[in-house]
């Protein structure tokens, strides 16, 4: 699908540094989350616009981490 | 190059050639519609039939359209009432009409508008035909690249549509115009035909406007779904 105009929001995810500090991949965080790769890489790579609770717990428990370590509002 | 590498450049390579097949052939119609109109239009004279109906007149429809005439008696002897006089009609001459599916009227002119009207049916069916492959094409090509809610895909699907829908209508309209003005006018063989006998009549296929309905509703739910993605695109 072709993206459309941004969002506007301010919301950034930090998935990249998560995964670079656990020494992960992101065909490493979808199968333990059962995530397709395409949609973690369009987390990873800023281009969601909105993300499921069940995607966002099951991202946080294979990074134990919590959603405020995942996503941040930038100033 | 491995396996299953090879299966899907094969499969492009097919979607690729009869997209290319399908193209070429729909410019084809288009250019052939075309030149259908222009030599429809340069006088070059056109001959058929046009869609008539009786409308009164006494006749008997199994040796052609043979009207009753008094004094005159049919080859096997009979006579029908009512008949008109012989100043009416020539006894044993028969209509201009053949069957042709409906009843048609066989006329000759050799320019005008009604020409070209005449034409219709053909010309019309290239053009329009050739045009909605064209619009489809890109369609067609975005559900085989699995994504139905392209950008474009609802305006051209209800694109189609419309010309089908104009297209049948002046399929059906101008025979139907042309058909009066040969009456009106004297466009066929022998002589004139009594007024009242004959009428214009409307050769009316249906089967488009089922095409026109399911383009229709294939537009609105392109349509749809396309709202639907937007409103869940970059949803993880």
């Amino acid at each position: 699908m072709t993206a459309e105009a941004e969002a506007p929001h301010r919301v950034v995810c930090r998935l990249g540094d998560l995964l670079e500090a656990r020494g992960m991949t992101l065909v490493d965080l979808a199968r333990a989350t059962g995530v397709t790769v395409a949609n973690l890489s369009v987390l990873k790579n800023g281009r969601a616009r909105a993300i499921r609770f069940s995607t966002l717990t099951a991202v946080c428990d294979a990074l134990g981490c919590r959603p405020g370590d995942l996503l941040d509002v930038s100033p | 190059m491995g396996a299953v590498d090879t299966v899907v450049q094969g499969r492009s390579l097919a979607s690729g050639g009869l997209v290319g097949v399908v193209t070429v052939a729909a410019v084809g119609a288009v250019v052939a519609g075309a030149a259908q109109l222009v030599l429809a239009a340069t006088g070059r004279g056109t001959s058929g039939t046009l869609p008539v109906r009786i409308s009164g007149g006494p006749a008997r429809a199994d040796l052609g359209i043979v009207p009753a005439v008094e004094g005159w008696a049919y080859p096997d002897g009979s006579f029908a009432e009512p008949a008109v006089p012989r100043d009416v009609w020539p006894g044993g001459q028969p209509l201009p009409v053949q069957h042709v599916g409906g009843l048609g009227l066989t006329w000759w002119e050799p320019s005008g508008w009604a020409v070209v009207a005449a034409g219709a049916p053909l010309w019309l069916s290239l053009l329009v035909g050739g045009l909605v492959a064209l619009l489809l094409v890109p369609v067609l090509r975005s559900w085989a690249h699995a994504d139905p809610f392209a950008a474009g895909a609802a305006p051209r699907l209800a694109g189609a549509a419309a010309a089908l829908l104009a297209g049948w209508a002046l399929v059906v309209v101008l025979p139907h115009l042309a058909a009066r003005h040969a009456l009106a006018t004297h466009a066929y063989g022998g002589p004139a035909v009594p007024d009242g006998w004959l009428t214009a009549g409307w050769s009316v296929p249906w089967w488009p406007l089922t095409v026109v309905a399911l383009l229709a509703v294939l537009a609105w739910a392109t349509h749809r779904g396309r709202r639907l993605a937007r409103d869940t695109e970059g949803l993880v």
